[in-house]
């Protein structure tokens, strides 16, 4: 309670987190860059541990108001914050940004929660704390050490619907100064569900080809405290991930091949140390990403007819220093450098087409925390980048937090802030329609809000409401080119604004504790001027795929060691053309979605394990995320976890 | 009174949770209910017995599955969107391409569906389908029960049996010994006993097929990517050029426009456009087949005997992305689509022979093509 009087900083991204919620009040020297105000939220450990066994997409999809774009179960999946695109959406892995150098996205259905013990999700300008371009926002995942623990282990076995199975193993070891982790899983699935094809007359029910998956990795930890104050970490992920890419719902050609496979390795090392007036974080990582895509036809005769062969590989090594410097009682100053490399080929075989292209990026960034009074917290970020001898305009950042009286949890906050977003290695360099004129994307944003939290006898209740609005200058869109080929180009002006609203309640009744969440978003996301490149007619039309009203509710119970767990996902129509016709032949129907799991720990021979049992689609929906992309019907999950 | 009760009760501090509680399940069940409809394409009979117009395919978006067909009736100036969707229910597909009428059948060719489907030409209700076709582009009817399909991917044309509706052999236009997926086939035009076709993709030629032996007996050079080709009244081919682009394999030249003596089958004028960044796109001719119209940027017209290119288009773009090009075989109007931005609906506009205005529709996504009943 003492920390709440002193005013808030930010969020920051710890383990312990008890809820989806934007008030968490942390320590006033560990804001290390964060900035007051802005929204972010944690996503609850609980909630990540109850999921293991999926992937991020999937917690994401149900459990925050992030847009998932789905090409179905198991397949490529890219997130959508605040209307803005997928690229907009910066993921970082303890700090490591792992969004393609290539396309500027994220695929978020290959990682593994097995491998993740944090998520927190920083929207907008909150973002800018750990790198330019996320638009939209970021998403932060940390794997973090388990210090309580000596040794320990857990096996986690899953089988479900359509032939999917699912192992895992993490361990921790070693006590004192060192720590060592290790974790690894593999998923398989056939994935061949049936589904009513409804785009072939008689709608006939089929089953899904060619959309089966395999993904294996490992995540190796090892941390070392030289002090209290000091530490250093190496953490290695390696990855593979092999997935066929089904057709059509309206496809009539069963003759083809056509399978994607990535390979993604991370790594970064870390020195971190602490002290009374300095601190310093100091990290070099290296990330590598193999993407190969094959796809044939074949013949009447059965012969391989090659349509498209390609492989996309990018190395990177990203280099970066950070110091906090507490510079008096309420002053914290927080300077980041980065120094990033990036080394990408991609080749496409039977054409010949493709690009070799390297690209520095530098950063630095300098951000003042200021608690003037114990009732304000304000930060200022300046920001300057360097992409291959481009320099982009300052970015910049200022946002406030007020609190409006003086005995109640009652905030204000908001911000203002300018943010680029350089275009993708693809975007500038892809053969063919690489466009190396691309400007790069210019955000002026602002946001408001108001946040309440209350708390009585155990039970917490936080109610936040904000309004956003971005002036997106220069938005980068892929359009179809009149040689065949696709053509980024810039969009004068975008601007997506709205209103996000969210509730999270914990309250004990009886021996049940339960945790409610709710979300609902409004975005609009409009193409006010494409500066000659569209119809006066898209000018004020809704952004293809992103809709309008987004929202969610997740409830969990837990009874002793018992727990139910109930989450509802609903947005809105999607258009899929800039013009936004209602036609219903190209638009997708408004998207509702339940899912449950209930679950029991138990103690077996001293051995605490648990059981779990998911249903996904509870009402048996048949529906479609993406146009004519058949997505499972209801489907199980059976999950054992033994700890030794 | 019990609102009031409520009332009271907020005073006290529990008061607040207990209110929040059948809130949040409010909100839940509410949610609850909704229920998705997958099933939501509107049926309703068409007939167009006695009607002359002109099918309008629609490409729609690659891997969107957006494409669709419109009917424009040439005497009412109604049009009609979705027609195939209309009458069955069902999408027509992805990247709908070219579509034929023969014997009053209908058929519509579904490039990325790879499929050809085949409906009554005035009900337009489904009749069957041709699967398994690799990447077909258009069709030509050699007699009433064999038809010729030609391909993006397949390196060959596919044989039809129309009664059949199955494939029933090939022609083989390339191998895999060459490079860049050659050859491919565009556009079929048969000439008394041969039917040639342009290689359009990643390549520089046009073919020759002799439909006694059902192969290829020759190959004439053209100019990089000869996308389009009509067949004029003395039975010359006339070839429009795009040129590639750079960075392409095959390299990049000026766009250009070329005549084909069928005779010599040889190359007899060559026309270059003036730069590499000019847009070229489809040919036709009138039922004469002696005036020629092409799209570079602007749509053009010319005679079969003038030996340049038109200094002054016969229509201007004025901003407008010119995809499909076709000329009403009674009474010389043309009609061009619009694509606009390629990510909405497009637009057909009709001229006079002579480009005055006469008409303009909005039909759905990426104009491709058209075809005349």
């Amino acid at each position: 309670m003492l920390l709440n009087t002193v005013g808030a900083f930010a969020q920051h991204l710890v383990s312990d987190t008890i809820s989806l919620e934007g008030v968490t009040v942390y320590q006033r020297r560990q804001a290390s860059g964060l900035q007051a105000g802005i929204k972010s939220i944690s996503i609850d450990t609980l909630v990540i541990r109850e999921k293991q066994g999926l992937s991020l997409a999937e917690l994401l999809q149900d459990n925050s108001p992030i847009f998932i774009k789905t090409y179905g179960r198991g397949a490529t999946a890219t997130a959508s914050l605040r209307g803005t695109s997928a690229s907009h959406t910066k993921v970082y892995w303890n700090r490591l940004r792992i969004n393609s150098p290539m396309s500027g996205e994220a695929d978020f259905s290959i990682v593994p929660l097995y491998f993740v013990d944090d998520v927190a999700i920083h929207f907008g300008q909150s973002s800018m704390s750990f790198g330019s371009g996320g638009l939209g926002g970021s998403v932060n995942l940390q794997s973090t050490p388990n210090w309580g623990k000596q040794y320990g282990a857990k096996v986690y076995q899953s089988v479900g619907s359509y032939q999917t199975y699912s192992t895992a193993a993490t361990s921790t070891y070693g006590k004192g100064k060192l720590k060592a982790q290790t974790r690894l899983f593999r998923e398989a699935s056939e994935n061949s569900f049936s589904y009513r094809n409804t785009a072939k007359i008689n709608k006939p029910i089929e089953i899904q080809q060619n959309a089966d998956y395999l993904k294996y990795g490992v995540l190796q930890e090892v941390y070392y405290r030289y002090s209290e104050n000091s530490m250093l970490s190496a953490k290695a992920w390696a990855q593979r991930t092999d997935r066929g890419i089904p057709q059509l719902m309206t496809s009539f050609s069963a003759r083809e091949i056509n399978r994607q496979q990535d390979i993604n390795l991370n790594s970064i090392v870390e020195y971190r140390s602490g002290g009374e007036v300095v601190s310093w974080r100091v990290a070099s990582g290296l990330s590598h990403m193999n993407l190969t895509y094959d796809f044939s036809k074949l013949s009447v005769e059965g012969n391989l007819l090659p349509v498209l062969s390609t492989q996309s590989s990018s190395w990177s090594w990203y280099n970066r220093a950070s110091m906090d410097w507490v510079t008096n009682d309420w002053i914290t100053v927080n300077v980041q450098a980065e120094v990033n490399r990036h080394w990408v080929q991609s080749t496409e075989e039977i054409i010949g087409n493709g690009y070799i292209e390297n690209q520095t990026h530098s950063a630095l960034r300098a951000t003042l925390m200021a608690t003037p009074t114990d009732r304000l917290s304000l930060t200022t970020l300046v920001g300057e980048e360097v992409f291959s001898g481009f320099f982009t305009p300052l970015s910049a950042s200022f946002s406030f937090k007020y609190r409006l009286l003086d005995e109640k949890s009652l905030f204000a906050n908001g911000g203002y802030s300018r943010n680029f977003s350089y275009p993708s290695l693809n975007d500038l360099h892809w053969q063919p329609g690489g466009n190396p004129n691309l400007l790069p994307e210019d955000a002026q944003s602002w946001e408001v809000g108001l946040q309440h939290a209350f708390q009585y006898a155990g039970s917490q209740l936080n109610i936040e409401a904000n309004l956003f609005s971005s002036h997106i200058n220069n938005w980068i869109m892929w359009l179809p080119h009149l040689k065949g080929y696709w053509e980024p180009v810039n969009l004068t002006q975008v601007e997506a604004k709205g209103a996000e609203a969210s509730l999270s309640l914990n309250q004990q009744i009886g021996k049940v504790t339960l945790k409610m969440r709710g979300n609902y978003s409004y975005t609009k996301s409009t193409i006010e001027n494409a500066g000659g490149v569209m119809r006066p007619e898209a000018h004020g039309k809704q952004i293809p795929f992103i809709p309008v009203h987004s929202g969610g509710v997740a409830i969990n119970a837990l009874w002793r060691s018992f727990h139910v767990v109930y989450s509802f996902t609903h947005f809105s129509e999607r258009y899929t053309t800039t013009s936004n016709n209602p036609n219903s032949v190209r638009k997708l129907y408004p998207y509702y979605m339940s899912s449950a799991a209930v679950g029991w720990d138990f103690a077996l021979y001293n051995m605490p394990m648990g059981v779990q049992l998911r249903v996904d689609n509870i009402f048996n929906e048949s529906y479609q995320t993406i146009l004519w992309r058949p997505m499972p019907g209801r489907n199980y999950s059976f999950t054992l976890r033994v700890e030794l | 009174m019990m609102i009031h009760g409520t009332y009271v009760r907020v005073g006290n501090r529990t008061g607040h949770l207990t209110k929040f509680f059948p809130l949040m399940l409010i909100i839940a069940t509410t949610l609850l209910f909704g229920c998705m409809d997958d099933d939501v394409l509107p049926v309703s009979p068409v007939d167009l017995f006695g009607s002359r117009g002109v099918f309008i395919i629609n490409e729609g978006n690659y891997l969107y599955g957006n494409s669709s067909l419109s009917y424009y009736d040439i005497e009412s100036g109604e049009v009609v969107n979705d027609i195939f969707s209309m009458a069955n229910g069902v999408p027509l597909g992805d990247v709908a391409y070219s579509m034929t009428l023969h014997n009053g059948k209908g058929y519509i060719v579904v490039n990325n569906s790879g499929c050809i489907h085949v409906v009554d030409a005035n009900t337009l209700l489904y009749e069957a389908t041709i699967e398994n076709l690799p990447s077909p582009r258009h069709m030509l009817f050699v007699d009433n029960d064999m038809a010729l399909v030609s391909d993006l991917y397949a390196r060959a044309i596919s044989i039809v049996n129309t009664s059949t509706y199955k494939v029933e052999g090939t022609i083989k236009t390339g191998d895999s010994s060459m490079p860049y997926y050659r050859h491919s086939s565009e556009h079929l035009i048969r000439v008394g006993n041969r039917v040639y076709t342009n290689s359009w993709s990643y390549d520089n030629q046009v073919l020759v097929i002799d439909l006694g032996q059902m192969q290829v007996v020759d190959s004439i050079r053209v100019g990089i990517q000869p996308l389009a080709m009509v067949k004029d009244k003395n039975e010359n081919l006339w070839v429009i050029n795009d040129g590639g682009f750079a960075g392409g394999p095959m390299g990049v030249e000026v766009p250009s426009l070329m005549r084909i003596n069928t005779t010599g089958n040889a190359v007899d004028l060559c026309l270059n456009f003036s730069a590499v960044t000019d847009a070229v796109g489809q040919l036709a001719t009138n039922a004469a087949g002696d005036s020629l119209y092409f799209i570079c940027n602007h749509l053009y017209a010319m005679s079969i005997y003038d030996t340049g290119l038109p200094a002054e288009p016969l229509i201007a773009r004025n901003g407008r992305t010119f995809r499909a090009l076709g000329v009403d075989s009674q009474t010389g109007d043309i009609y061009i689509s619009d694509a606009t931005d390629f990510m909405s609906e497009g637009k057909v506009y009709r001229y006079t022979s002579k480009g005055l205005p006469i008409d303009s529709i909005g039909v759905g996504i990426i104009p491709g093509n058209f075809c005349f009943n």
